[in-house]
């Protein structure tokens, strides 16, 4: 069947198979393997991606049930040509060592940040709660989300002013 | 994987007409949290999955005519954070702010949950507690009411009858009732009950005591224990320290005599004392926080 669904702020018409889930399609239809496959069961998060607003396992959403949403990747995140805020304090703060969680694991923060801008060590750890690191012992990446979000604010104020 | 044939109703009248076609290979989708990796594990079936995700009068949370009424695709995300909830069913709102991680909460669905009937489901205890029933419909679009607990038949079975489907999930909306839950699992977050326990009573500020309590433990066994022996001493009581003891003292016994000769008998006898010392403590300085709320509110 066909579905129809915004990927990155474009939109995309597809034929998917019923056994398909969202992470099948956006890696191996549309190529963006940003999205990884970790345990496939929503324990890892490292297929996490942005599904209307909140972060999903695209691993445990069928493919069908993405119509009509809007979904955003890790590959979305650049805005022309620029890294995301998330993206720059990740590296900044050695917050990516192996890297396959962390595709993850920013889009996890992203979620977090696009509704509460300014969250406290507790929320940060609470958003990634669902992504499973193996390398670098949560603290660089609690720091890197911290920096990004004073960042934006830091923005925010600026654009006020 | 299996093969599959995907019904995806958009509203109401559309899921009446996917109903009246279910047979025995039809099953319900919808956070898909547990059923997708169902899916992935079963190979050469058959399956009709009906995706309810899209039918949106399926997803709210109201109040209405003294009911808290929560639609079958509401989600532990919405649960865990709407005023209502927080208001009337705060066990319930506290459980499901602990099931999974925030992908999860952000998909799986309270019907879902009650429906895939894991013994280890963070919301049936709570449920249980508050006296919750659910609305079903069948495939020629007759409405009952029916008891969660009779929803339950075994470990991962329903007992909904093909192309029956749950509409919604409600309890009384009594302002009186004060509530709580906690819940041990083998880690701090994202973790799945290794036992858990709800409360739910009246509390009068007069007489600063609780009445009609109600308490229920989950994990031991398919559907909640009742632990009405436990509950009825605290019934009209001040909340002493002996009261907290003798309450964590019976709520062991009743573990005991629930899951007599299994393995995990004798660690869930103790850690169910532990942990209704810390549900109780939690209930106190819930109400002791809105006695506070009381008189500032005066």
């Amino acid at each position: 069947m066909t579905i129809d669904f915004i990927v990155n702020g474009r939109e995309y018409s597809i034929d998917v198979e019923p056994d398909m889930r969202l992470i099948d399609i956006l890696r191996n239809k549309l190529g963006f393997i940003g999205v990884k496959e970790g345990c496939g069961e929503g324990e890892c998060g490292a297929c996490t991606v942005i599904m209307d607003g909140e972060a999903v396992n695209s691993c445990l959403v069928m493919a069908v049930q993405a119509r009509g949403k809007e979904i955003i990747t890790i590959e979305g995140l650049e805005k022309n040509g620029e890294l995301d805020p998330l993206q720059k304090a990740f590296m900044e703060n050695g917050a990516v060592q192996c890297g396959y969680c962390t595709p993850g694991m920013i889009m996890s923060a992203k979620a977090l940040l696009l509704k509460n801008p300014n969250p406290t060590e507790e929320e940060i750890r609470e958003a990634i709660a669902g992504n499973i690191c193996r390398c670098t012992g949560y603290n660089n990446i609690v720091k890197a989300v911290k920096m990004a979000s004073n960042n934006l604010s830091e923005d925010l104020r600026g654009y006020n002013d | 994987m299996t093969n599959l044939y995907f019904f995806t109703p958009d509203n109401m009248k559309e899921l009446q007409q996917c109903l009246s076609m279910a047979d025995e290979r039809t099953k319900f989708i919808a956070g898909g949290t547990d059923l997708v990796i169902k899916l992935r594990k079963s190979s050469n079936e058959h399956w009709k999955l009906i995706d309810l995700s899209g039918v949106k009068e399926l997803n709210y949370v109201k109040e209405e005519e003294n009911m808290v009424r929560i639609g079958a695709c509401t989600t532990f995300a919405k649960l865990a954070s709407h005023p209502v909830i927080k208001k009337y069913g705060r066990c319930l709102s506290l459980a499901a702010g602990e099931v999974g991680s925030v992908q999860i909460r952000n998909r799986a669905t309270i019907a879902g949950n009650i429906a895939n009937a894991s013994p280890a489901a963070d919301s049936l205890a709570p449920l249980s507690v508050l006296g919750a029933k659910a609305l079903l419909m069948d495939s020629h679009g007759n409405k009952t009411v029916c008891e969660i607990d009779k929803l339950i038949s075994g470990v991962g079975k329903n007992s909904l009858d093909v192309g029956q489907v749950i509409l919604e999930v409600f309890f009384p909306a009594n302002k009186d009732v004060v509530s709580s839950f906690v819940k041990l699992g083998s880690r701090k977050k994202v973790s799945i009950s290794r036992l858990n326990i709800a409360i739910a009573a009246e509390y009068c500020s007069g007489d600063q005591k609780l009445k009609n309590v109600n308490a229920a433990i989950g994990a031991v066994g398919p559907v909640p224990l009742n632990a009405a022996k436990s509950a009825s001493l605290i019934d009209g009581r001040n909340i002493s320290k002996e009261v907290i003891e003798s309450f964590s003292q019976s709520l062991a016994q009743e573990v005991e005599e629930a899951i007599k000769g299994r393995s995990s008998m004798p660690y869930k006898r103790k850690a169910v004392m532990g942990l209704g010392n810390d549900l109780l403590d939690d209930l106190l300085s819930y109400i002791s926080a809105l006695e506070r709320e009381e008189c500032y509110d005066r």
